[in-house]
């Protein structure tokens, strides 16, 4: 137990210094589009849509979906595969009663181990299952308080630019591609959707 | 010590509860059957005894 | 000739038992298997065999010829010596045997001290019984003198002589030092297997307690006063050399003390594995490739095609085969691929060594103590009697520590200190320096007649020979016998029969055994093929095998029995097939089915796994059981996920994530029959892992209709 503490702490250090190096021995990281390359869209409900469908770069990328499961079982991977070994969301989204996420996964990203770490790893409600549905599906799902744990598009907007979760998404660490983009911007393109009337794109089922 | 875990939590583990629990952990030697049986004896003794 | 009188005959004609006093009070006695045999110089205290002692307070200790490796050895040999002896086991601990081939050697592996190749019980089930049983006789002669009447009246019981008549009773430990003096009988009774108390029952380990509460000792466990930990980056390609590194980052790591290099590796030596480790990421060594740095796992296999395209030396040849196969009218033939596998012992490798003036001690656990001790005096130019090694529990050997490289590897790092150091591999380290089990590439082909029948049987079997390596005396005329082991002796009628090996070696890449060794990539071959020959003939592969073993009881019961054991040809779900394989292997008969279910993105789980196993006289049916759980959970994450891959010269996998393991939520539900026998005793250690990778691959052919001819098996391969 000693020596796991000591590891953290260590890995700490590491990795202010390593998620650098990380990014920049990925493949360069697809780029996001900013707002204003959105802005000669003139259709207010047309913008917001082209913004959200760039927006969902991030949202349906693996680093997102996978912690977003559709039945009990996190995916992990960029194929999105069923993560190894067997775990479960559990009765709170914090893993099995005897298999908590945390007994593998830190308050930060463990290189060593190739073992991804935020302080609130966790699998997202079920009723905010991403996998399997489409962009638009996912669009109606976040505005819905009934199913977004109860949040104003406000909120919405705030969480995805600041939440430190979600930002994990760009600094995974070790062999994980991170999501496009930076936060930053994605948080823009957000806010820029909510502002232009947070129309969905058209509800299809993804194929 | 994640059976441990496994039986303050859940003291009556049914094969799928252990199987959850127990995931975790890799056996090289493939003693997977006789862990399960050890588990629930496990379990049935702390029944008895009460601890 | 029954097998008592067959065990005593052997006993007076071929060995010679030797017996002695203890240090300290107890009896010594032992068994100097034939063909290590060494007289006892006379007017010297001979040199003790010692497979048994007993002291004062009765209690008897073993000290075990083979090592435990979870195995089971540490229990089935003291129960061979318990049995004979007459003591209960709970009075009965066993110790490490000391490196010494003349005494513990195992003449199943040319007689030195190897724990390996399933032998353990095959090698020492007479001698330790005759040590038991010699014991026995020396403390009833002691007996006897001391109470003054005939040895003939007195019987034992647990530990005790006993006179009925008289009433009188003397343990075993009031005996001891008059029965060192006596001289060890020439001859010895074996109980009849009818009076058996111990052997044949499912006697509790005696290395479990230490294991559960922690005191048991493990290489890794080594705890040496002023020792050092180190961890090692060797060349990830094989036989690149150290080039550089940055010794002052890593000196500046906290707790790092050392650096120490060789040619092909460089070793942080810090207070802790952690500091270690660290110290050897801000080391940053570079390597030089050097030859193989651009080998792919294409390459390899390339070179083994073109070799396979040429004959090889023969290791068997009955009949005709070449005519037999012209006139056979269905023929059949095709190429099968094992490929590379690591061993993933789950204690990575490990070696604690002390390099002084006066010579060498290590601390490790090892199958080859003896022959570890050779390597490291030779690695320091020293004499092999300055080497001291002591041996531990293994977590886990599966063939990886029978070799010595990661011994002398550490020796060479302790000689750059003067204190002790225990290297640690980490598991990437583990699994990228392997010693693998080689890429084999095999064409088979056969002939049918028109009944179905095998009329002919032409095998080739293309690999990196270990044999001439591991012991070139073993080659012959060309055959290395573990290449054909399981190929040369099938329990088939096969009328015109020929096999062939030829020796390519993957450049480079260090090969060496895995469990089930060459039966273990001959079985997934042959009983896959076996499968094919079923089709063309249009039988049921049960059905099939039961004909062609009618010569065969003991094959044709196992495939009876664990026909009738898994239902076979009762209705399956869609996706769902059982697969049936035979193995003849290490003196033992087994059949096997799985039950598979594939699902539509050709995901492959095994449901269940049933098995009928003949191995002769059973000494421990649990430990039976035991391994043939752990060869079928071994065999089934090798015939899933077992595949190491090689590009730019380097080994691809690193760790579980990418080397998938059998978890518990992922392993089928296991049946074992063990048959009844008084045959001899066959190895069990290995076999459960050889027959079932093909039992699963015919379950996979059955469930989908795809013959798969090569490990591993991804789901691509299988999906709808």
């Amino acid at each position: 137990m000693k020596n796991y503490r000591i590891g953290i702490a260590g890995a700490a250090i590491v990795l202010a210094a390593g998620a650098a190096v990380s990014l920049g021995e990925q493949n360069a990281p697809l780029g996001l589009k900013p707002v204003s390359a959105f802005a000669h869209i003139a259709d207010q409900n047309a913008r917001a849509v082209a913004l959200f469908n760039e927006a969902g770069k991030v949202i349906q990328h693996p680093r997102c979906v996978n912690c977003h499961p559709a039945g009990d079982r996190p995916a992990q991977g960029d194929d999105s595969r069923p993560h190894q070994p067997l775990v479960v969301r559990g009765p709170d989204g914090l893993g099995a009663v005897a298999m908590r996420c945390t007994s593998c996964h830190g308050p930060a990203n463990f290189d060593p181990g190739n073992v991804p770490g935020n302080p609130r790893w966790h699998v997202a409600p079920i009723e905010m299952a991403w996998i399997g549905k489409s962009l638009g599906e996912i669009c109606v799902q976040i505005k819905d308080e009934k199913r977004n744990g109860g949040k104003t598009l406000d909120e919405i907007v705030h969480h995805m630019a600041k939440d430190e979760l979600v930002g994990w998404a760009w600094n995974p660490g070790g062999k994980r591609t991170p999501a496009p983009g930076t936060q930053e911007v994605f948080g823009e393109l957000i806010k820029a959707w909510a502002d232009s009337g947070a129309a969905c794109p058209a509800s299809k089922a993804t194929p | 010590m994640s059976a441990a875990a496994l039986l303050i939590s859940n003291p009556t583990p049914t094969d799928d509860d252990i199987d959850l629990g127990m995931a975790g952990n890799i056996c090289r030697c493939g003693t997977y059957v006789r862990i399960r049986e050890a588990v629930k004896n496990a379990a049935q003794l702390l029944s008895k005894t009460g601890e | 000739m029954a097998l008592l009188e067959r065990l005593e005959a052997r006993l007076s004609r071929r060995a010679l038992l030797v017996a002695g006093a203890a240090v300290g009070g107890g009896l010594y006695v032992g068994w100097i298997p034939a063909g290590n045999a060494a007289q006892p110089e006379s007017g010297q205290s001979f040199a003790p065999n010692a497979f048994v002692r007993i002291d004062r307070s009765g209690k008897v200790t073993v000290i075990s010829p083979m090592i435990e490796m979870g195995q089971g050895t540490y229990t089935s040999l003291p129960m061979l010596v318990a049995e004979d002896l007459d003591v209960e086991m709970k009075n009965v601990s066993v110790d490490h045997s000391p490196p010494d081939d003349k005494l513990y050697g195992n003449a199943h592996v040319g007689g030195a001290q190897i724990t390996g190749n399933s032998s353990s019980i095959r090698a020492f089930y007479l001698p330790m019984r005759q040590a038991g049983a010699a014991a026995r006789e020396m403390l009833i002669s002691a007996a006897a003198a001391k109470l003054g009447i005939d040895a003939a009246r007195l019987t034992t019981q647990a530990g005790t002589v006993i006179d009925s008549a008289s009433g009188k009773r003397i343990e075993y430990g009031a005996l001891v030092d008059d029965a060192a003096k006596l001289p060890v009988p020439e001859k010895v009774r074996l109980k009849d297997p009818s009076n058996f108390r111990i052997i044949g029952t499912p006697a509790k380990r005696l290395d479990i307690a230490g294991k559960v509460d922690g005191t048991a000792m493990f290489g890794i466990d080594a705890k040496i006063p002023g020792m050092k930990i180190a961890t090692v980056a060797a060349s990830p390609v094989f036989g690149g050399k150290l080039a550089s590194y940055d010794e002052r980052a890593a000196l500046a790591v906290p707790y790092v003390r050392q650096i120490a290099r060789l040619d092909d590796a460089v070793a942080v030596i810090a207070d802790h594995y952690w500091a270690a480790r660290q110290g050897l990421e801000a080391a940053k060594p570079r390597f030089d490739d050097g030859a193989n740095a651009n080998l792919t796992t294409a390459d390899v296999v390339a070179a083994l095609a073109k070799a396979a395209a040429e004959p090889g030396a023969v290791a068997k040849n009955e009949g005709d085969v070449p005519a037999a196969l012209l006139a056979a009218p269905t023929k059949r033939e095709a190429v099968y691929e094992n490929p590379f596998l690591a061993h993933c012992t789950m204690e990575p490798m490990n070696c604690t060594a002390h390099v002084t003036p006066d010579g060498c001690e290590i601390w490790v656990g090892t199958q080859i103590p003896t022959v570890a001790q050779m390597a490291v005096a030779k690695a320091l130019g020293i004499d092999q009697a300055k080497v001291q090694i002591h041996n531990h529990l293994l977590g886990g050997g599966f063939g990886r520590r029978l070799e010595f490289d990661f011994i002398v590897q550490a020796v060479l790092i302790a000689k750059q200190c003067e204190h002790p150091v225990k290297v640690v591999w980490s598991r990437e380290e583990d699994i990228q320096h392997d010693m693998y089990r080689p890429y084999y590439y095999d064409r088979i082909s056969a002939g049918l007649d028109d009944s179905g029948k095998i009329v002919a049987w032409n095998h080739r079997i293309v690999g990196s020979s270990i044999m001439a390596r591991f012991s070139p005396a073993a080659m012959k005329d060309g055959v290395d016998p573990d290449a054909v082991d399981g190929a040369i002796e099938l329990p088939y009628a096969l009328p015109n029969y020929r096999v062939e090996y030829r020796r390519e070696e993957p450049p480079g890449i260090p090969t060496a055994f895995w469990r089930g060794v060459g039966p273990t990539r001959n079985a997934f071959v042959i009983e896959s093929f076996i499968d094919e020959l079923a089709a063309a003939a249009n039988k049921d592969p049960m059905q099939f095998r039961l004909e062609h073993t009618e010569g065969t009881p003991r094959a044709h019961h196992v495939l009876e029995r664990v026909k009738k054991m898994s239902g076979w040809g009762l209705p399956l779900k869609p996706r769902t097939g059982r697969g049936v394989a035979l193995l003849f292997a290490f003196e033992t008969y087994m059949a096997h089915v799985a039950e598979v279910s594939v699902a539509d993105d050709g995901e492959v789980r095994i449901d269940r796994v049933f098995v009928a196993v003949d191995t002769g006289i059973a000494v421990n049916p649990d430990t039976i059981v035991a391994q043939m759980e752990s060869g079928v959970i071994f065999g089934i994450t090798a015939a899933l996920w077992g595949e190491i891959t090689i590009e730019k010269g380097r080994v691809q996998q690193s760790n579980f994530d990418d080397y998938r393991m059998l978890r518990i939520n992922e392993t089928p539900r296991i049946e074992v029959e063990i048959v009844q026998s008084s045959e001899k005793p066959g190895g069990i250690g290995e076999p459960g892992t050889s027959a079932v990778i093909p039992a699963v691959f015919n379950a996979i052919h059955a469930a989908t209709g795809v013959r798969l001819r090569r490990m591993a098996i991804t789901p691509e391969r299988l999906k709808v």
